[in-house]
């Protein structure tokens, strides 16, 4: 059983690796996209720094964030958000031009689970280059904070920043089951806007609506709990409930997406 | 002039108007899925900086903040332009050649379309902002005289031109550059941000400010809205004009020249 499920692990590997090698070579074509996303990534460092400052303003902090709490909030966004984009996102939010010119129906076909297939079918190299905003800002918050650091601090903070991915991982994948269902639904751009609160430091809300967005809709587990964890506000019950919530989300998100293939009707 | 004949001009827009509005109603779910997330976003950037107000981090108001958001995602509903996507796509995919050989400008097609989503977006979004402003009337500060009101629905006139001119001025780079969705992310951020959407314009430091005034995105969104919020003084409005004309006229020579060095580049796909 073991055996079986480590050489599907392989399996899959192997034919993201693929995947990944060929997308590098369409990057290589088009080397000004990725110019352009790079360029993009400094210019939302600035943006992002400007923003922050005029949001702290004179004080020292704002709600219980400090400046340097904020840039590593935002950073974490931004690493999330771009990765996923690269990796996932923009897979899934064409799925719903797959469905309308009958392309789906050559995924279901292919001996790999639909969820990969309509996933990882590519890696959008340029989108990983803006990520880098994310990485100056979180290595700004290392650069300063490195003292207080502990490997057990680290290994909290790796731990909910891989919960992170399968948050938003979920997120995507449950809003992109609705294609199945109805298609040109309009719900991702809802989904854009939810996922867009993670941004935010979680303090900003009180009462009902922070339960939410650590409930109902975990987008505080993708940016303020790694940000706390990391500046050792949270401790590793927050990493627990990361864990948790991350594969409860996913599981769902499965489920519903399983659920909403049955409906799907072949337009070719 | 950028337009040859005028009535011919408005005659297709108007086709195209009605034409793309009845495509749109073929998906109906969407339409309101578009609403409510237009509405997220202000609504999410003025509990923020509701909060950044009382803080007291800053010279605005809790009330200057949610008049301000509350606002923005009404203007924004006049000013903004989705026609760059329509042309830009147009150009990558081959699809443009059709325009060349046809007895109109395609601007009246993009403006026809742009038209159409807005028009959409803002019969929907009404109810929504009738329900925002009953719970937050007290929080809504909004100077009604008439001429400011007239100051303000000329700005979001001006404001909209100088949107549609920069839209479809940069979806021209596609006729240099065949795949520009990079820096089309690149030309959103960047009206974003220097537009006042997501910061208003009045809490950035002062170069950014003096920046920002200077250049056409403010007058796309911010300018009616601090009009409205009672930021500007009377000269200040003025001279918000003045700039805002500048960069109509330099706008539309510069789509001018830039659309004659295109056509020379143009080559078609897929025929």
């Amino acid at each position: 059983m073991k055996q079986k499920e480590f050489s599907i692990f392989k399996y899959y590997r192997t034919i993201w690796i693929t995947i990944f090698k060929q997308s590098l070579s369409k990057a290589g074509t088009y080397r000004i996209e990725v110019i352009a996303r790079s360029l993009r990534g400094v210019f939302l460092v600035v943006t992002q720094v400007i923003f922050i400052n005029a949001v702290i303003g004179g004080s020292k902090s704002f709600v219980g964030w400090s400046l340097d709490e904020m840039y590593l909030l935002a950073g974490i966004f931004n690493t999330i958000n771009y990765m996923s984009w690269s990796l996932f996102s923009i897979n899934l939010w064409r799925l719903e031009e797959k469905i309308l010119k009958g392309e789906f129906d050559f995924i279901l076909l292919k001996p790999v689970s639909s969820i990969f297939g309509a996933s990882f079918t590519e890696f959008f190299v340029d989108d990983a280059m803006s990520a880098i905003s994310g990485v100056l800002l979180i290595g700004y918050y290392v650069v300063n904070h490195y003292q207080e650091f502990t490997l057990s601090l680290v290994l909290l903070f790796l731990i909910t920043m891989l919960s992170a991915f399968i948050i938003w991982f979920s997120f995507e994948l449950i809003f992109a089951s609705f294609d199945f269902v109805r298609v040109k639904n309009g719900l991702r751009e809802i989904k854009k806007q939810i996922t867009g609160v993670g941004k935010f430091p979680s303090d900003i809300w009180q009462g009902n609506m922070k339960y939410v967005f650590f409930t109902i809709l975990p987008v505080a587990f993708v940016g303020s709990v790694p940000a706390r964890v990391l500046s050792g506000v949270f401790d590793w019950r927050y990493a627990v409930l990361s864990v948790v919530i991350s594969l409860a989300f996913f599981f769902l998100a499965k489920a519903i997406w399983y659920h909403s293939l049955k409906r799907y009707t072949s337009a070719g | 002039m950028l337009v040859q004949n005028p009535k011919q001009f408005i005659k297709v827009t108007f086709t195209t108007f009605r034409l793309f509005l009845s495509t749109e109603l073929t998906y109906r779910n969407q339409i309101l899925a578009w609403i409510l997330a237009d509405i997220f976003q202000p609504f999410i950037l003025a509990v923020l900086w509701a909060n950044v107000a009382r803080n007291g981090s800053n010279a605005l108001s809790v009330e200057q903040m949610v008049t301000y958001f509350f606002l923005i995602a009404i203007v924004s509903k006049f000013t903004k332009d989705f026609s760059d996507q329509y042309i830009s796509n147009k150009i990558m995919y081959g699809e443009f050649s059709k325009y060349l050989v046809k007895p109109f400008n395609y601007l009246s097609e993009a403006l026809g379309i742009s038209m159409a989503s807005k028009f959409l977006r803002l019969i929907i979004l009404i109810p929504f902002l009738v329900v925002t402003y009953i719970f937050f009337k007290d929080m809504i500060i909004i100077n009604t005289s008439s001429l400011n009101l007239f100051y303000a629905l000329s700005a979001v006139v001006i404001g909209f031109i100088i949107n549609f001119l920069l839209g479809n001025t940069f979806a021209l780079i596609a006729f240099f550059i065949k795949q520009i969705l990079g820096i089309r992310s690149f030309y959103e951020n960047t009206v974003t941000f220097l537009s006042g959407e997501v910061i208003p314009i009045m809490v950035m430091p002062i170069w950014a400010v003096i920046l920002v005034k200077v250049l056409p995105f403010r007058y796309t969104l911010s300018f009616p809205v601090e009009i409205l919020t009672n930021q500007l003084f009377q000269f200040e409005i003025i001279q918000g004009f003045y700039i805002a004309l500048f960069w109509i006229i330099s706008l539309t020579i510069f789509y001018k020249l830039l659309y004659r060095l295109a056509l020379k580049k143009y080559e078609a796909e897929g025929i």
